[in-house]
């Protein structure tokens, strides 16, 4: 009897293969203690799996999202989730228009400060003469200019050397004085022959002076 | 485009927290009937039921995405209402099964009389044992099957079976009681 209603128990499951099956539901037929109770227990089932069931309570969803925790996320996650996540914009036409507006002014605004700051170069580039320094030194195989108006740096201006032998740059300069050296093949310091004035440098030699004036 | 449960576990991971609002919408039904059954009082279920999705949310990061997601918030759900079940008098344990078996209690017909109004099936679920309950909540009003319960319930699918067995007995024998009918 026990097998049986084992037996009965997981025919109800869908547990017996097929030759199983049809001997149970021979046996169920030929005996009306064990076919009560296969009805009785397929009916408690078909009650339970056709159930109504309560309906979750209203505004279920929004009960628990306002009840989540915020969880820390790094900030830098929180900026990658803001700048690829679609986002809908919402705006009406007087914003639309502010908007434009202050794009147009801006981008006005930037190409009228790049223009000052062309003319303000253009300006600064007036306000110079271009000067002109010459040396005599046919058997030099290099000569820089060395001054106050490149620090002092060797390699900044370098000359330029002709077929006579002379070498000669040409330097924009504010008016005003200017001390001066060449350097001759990277290594000896010069003075201007042709200089306006000599100044002492303070090291026992003396700099070549160079006098600007506004034409 | 449809997103899979899976993906919107991995965006909540990443920061986005709205999203996960459409696994509360999609099964906040499976889960508060899951509760109503086995604690038997709606306010319960919804307690419950929230408080599922709320420790869903804040373990997602042990989700193994290999599982589906419906059965690992169940699991979560049931270790909910066996907390709650368990800090409760009223229920039948297995030593009591003396007081619902056949031969004691009034007389059906005035017992049918009296609660017609009441959810039958509910009061008969109630009256069983939690274990037993839990299978046949599981198995006939969530549709899972064995092996399935036996994962999100943490038993064997053995013991289940015997458990289910028995269950259906009892249930049986309630329900014909329920409805003023002799077995």
């Amino acid at each position: 009897m026990y097998k049986e209603r084992e037996l009965l128990q997981r025919l109800l499951d869908g547990e017996l293969d097929e030759s199983e099956r049809e001997q149970m539901l021979k046996a169920i037929e030929a005996n009306p203690f064990l076919k009560r109770d296969y009805k009785g227990f397929a009916e408690t089932i078909q009650a339970l799996e056709e159930a109504k069931h309560p309906l979750a309570p209203p505004y279920f969803t929004a009960e628990v999202m306002r009840k989540l925790p915020v969880l820390a996320v790094p900030f830098w996650k929180k900026a990658a989730l803001f700048l690829f996540r679609p986002h809908i914009f919402r705006l009406n036409i007087a914003t639309i228009a502010f908007l434009l507006l202050a794009a147009v002014s801006g981008a006005v605004f930037l190409m009228g400060r790049g223009t000052m700051q062309t003319a303000a170069l253009e300006q600064g580039k007036a306000n110079t003469v271009m000067v002109t320094f010459r040396l005599q030194a046919p058997g030099a195989q290099s000569v820089a200019l060395a001054g106050e108006f490149n620090k002092w740096m060797v390699n900044e201006t370098q000359l330029s050397r002709s077929k006579s032998g002379e070498w000669q740059v040409e330097v924009p300069l504010r008016a005003g004085t200017y001390a001066y050296m060449f350097v001759v093949d990277g290594r000896t310091w010069l003075p201007d022959p042709d200089a306006d004035a000599y100044r002492d440098d303070g090291f026992g030699s003396r700099n070549s002076v160079r006098r600007v004036y506004h034409l | 485009m449809d997103l899979t449960d899976e993906k919107i576990v991995e965006q909540c991971l990443k920061g986005d927290r709205e999203i996960y609002s459409l696994l509360v919408d999609k099964y906040q039904q499976m889960i508060y009937v899951l509760a109503y059954r086995m604690l038997g009082d709606e306010a319960a279920a919804k307690d419950a039921a929230q408080e599922s999705f709320i420790s869903g949310y804040l373990s997602l990061r042990s989700f193994r995405r290999e599982a589906k997601f419906s059965s690992w918030l169940t699991s979560i759900a049931l270790n909910k209402c066996r907390d709650m079940l368990r800090g409760r008098k009223d229920t039948v344990s297995v030593d009591d099964l003396g007081d619902v078996l056949p031969g004691k209690g009034a007389d059906p017909e005035e017992r049918y009389r009296q609660k017609e109004n009441e959810d039958v099936l509910q009061e008969a679920l109630g009256k069983l044992p939690d274990e037993y309950r839990e299978v046949i909540v599981l198995k006939h009003i969530r549709g899972l099957d064995y092996a399935e319960i036996a994962q999100t319930a943490g038993v064997s699918e053995g013991a289940l079976k015997i458990r289910a067995w028995r269950a259906r007995e009892m249930l049986r024998f309630l329900l014909k009681e329920g409805q003023g009918t002799h077995v």
